[in-house]
């Protein structure tokens, strides 16, 4: 069905129109939240919060990319729970072996579709990713994930954030300087493909 | 020129790597790429640096975020009837809790004057059966409560008008044979002479109902409006749930 026809639906206050919408998008509102999180529960809290307050505004919404609508009130959600955070911070609980020592790298979040070397490559890259984006302050994260994980063109990424695009330009260059930065650290953690490619080119 | 790159020229550099920079802006960079190595590095690691994210593992939703009507706080619509229903409930409400009222204030309202009246009959009233006139007297010059007088004329004449034997010498032996010879004019009275007294307001709500007609007509409105709306706001909520 056509998105537009679906958001004026759910603009009256219909709801299965809205819910055709969650499940186009939920994907990628999900994993947003999760780079700008780090945490996977907190991160479908922030999605399920985002669709919430979504449909509450969708009058709000006034044409443009609806994609990028919808990451900006995902991004609002993950800084409302990172502020939570920084004002009654919490321990997580770690997942734990039979012996109790806690998994640093917990199977249960890997892919059970891909295998078993595939599954520690994968998991290497994520957990160095992941590391190195909450390194770095809020603002740029949400710009870098947006723009190289999320693939929105500079344009959107300015919608979703409500930044002028010189802002986002500047951002987008620091944080990507501050990433190779922080990769350096772990070059060795990097997969196969991705040391060859910089050793080919030193 | 090997110099380190200038931040500006790093920004261009980033935005290049998404085609980002304007056919001008494009072609100046190539050109300083191409005589300054070390913006070639940067480059170069800007350009991974971007395709190790873009290469991030996608993850699948641990559950789908469909939204539901309860999460929304959506309440289904009020039947058109509801607010009628609601109003006669109400009113019903209203007039019986008005009549319960006229039926309990009425009697405390009564109560002083009749108080009054009931003592001042037990107390002799400062009349006997020797002089009933004595009673009539006071009858019409104590004004009622509620017609012009007060309870404390009342009280104050009732007073004034009790016979001054209530203090009794002290017995002695002579005394004792008088009494018992002359009989004093209290023993006269027989008690079966005594007007009898009004029956108290308690009294006579026993022998009423409890609930008059008008009073249980009121409650019986006010359980079918009542149940009426609640069960239509029932049958409504039901079928909204059905279409969602």
């Amino acid at each position: 069905m056509d998105e537009q026809l679906l958001i004026q639906s759910a603009q009256k206050g219909d709801l299965d129109s809205f819910n055709h919408l969650v499940l186009a998008y939920q994907e990628i509102l999900f994993n947003t939240a999760l780079r700008i999180m780090g945490d996977e529960e907190l991160a479908a809290d922030a999605t399920q919060e985002a669709f919430i307050s979504a449909f509450r505004n969708l009058n709000a919404y006034r044409g443009g990319s609806y994609r990028a609508w919808l990451l900006r009130t995902v991004t609002n959600a993950c800084y409302d729970e990172l502020r939570r955070q920084k004002r009654r911070p919490t321990t997580p609980l770690e997942p734990v072996n039979n012996e109790d020592e806690e998994i640093e790298s917990p199977h249960w979040l890997a892919d059970p579709d891909i295998s078993p070397e595939q599954k520690v490559e994968q998991a290497e890259l994520e957990h160095v990713i992941q590391h190195c984006l909450e390194r770095l302050p809020p603002d740029y994260r949400s710009v870098v994930v947006l723009a190289d994980i999320q693939g929105l063109d500079y344009n959107e990424v300015a919608a979703s954030l409500r930044k002028p695009l010189g802002t986002i330009k500047s951002r987008l260059a620091r944080a990507r300087l501050r990433l190779r930065e922080c990769l350096q650290d772990f070059w060795e953690l990097l997969p196969a493909a991705f040391r060859l490619e910089r050793e080919s080119n030193p | 020129m090997n110099q380190q790159p200038s931040f500006r020229d790093i920004e261009k550099v980033s935005a290049y790597l998404d085609n980002q920079l304007s056919r001008v802006d494009r072609a100046r960079l190539e050109a300083k790429l191409a005589v300054e190595p070390r913006l070639q590095e940067v480059l170069l690691e800007l350009r991974q640096a971007s395709s190790l994210l873009k290469n991030t593992p996608w993850r699948r939703v641990p559950h789908n975020f469909t939204v539901t009507p309860k999460m929304m706080g959506m309440r289904p619509p009020l039947p058109r009837s509801i607010p009628v229903f609601r109003l006669a409930s109400l009113t019903a409400a209203v007039m019986l809790f008005l009549s319960f009222a006229f039926n309990f204030l009425a009697p405390i309202a009564a109560a002083p004057s009749l108080a009054s009246e009931s003592q001042r009959i037990q107390s002799g009233g400062g009349c006997g059966n020797d002089n009933p006139a004595d009673c009539g007297d006071v009858a019409m010059e104590a004004p009622a409560f509620g017609f012009g007088g007060t309870p404390g004329e009342v009280t104050a004449m009732s007073v004034a008008s009790l016979p001054q034997e209530t203090t009794t010498p002290e017995p002695t032996p002579e005394a004792g044979l008088r009494i018992k010879e002359q009989p004093t004019e209290a023993a006269n009275i027989a008690p079966t002479d005594l007007p009898a007294p009004n029956t108290s307001p308690s009294e006579k709500a026993q022998t009423q109902p409890v609930l008059n007609t008008l009073q249980m007509g009121l409650i019986l409105l006010v359980i079918v409006f009542g149940g009426a709306a609640i069960l239509i706001r029932q049958l409504n909520i039901l079928r909204w749930r059905k279409r969602q």
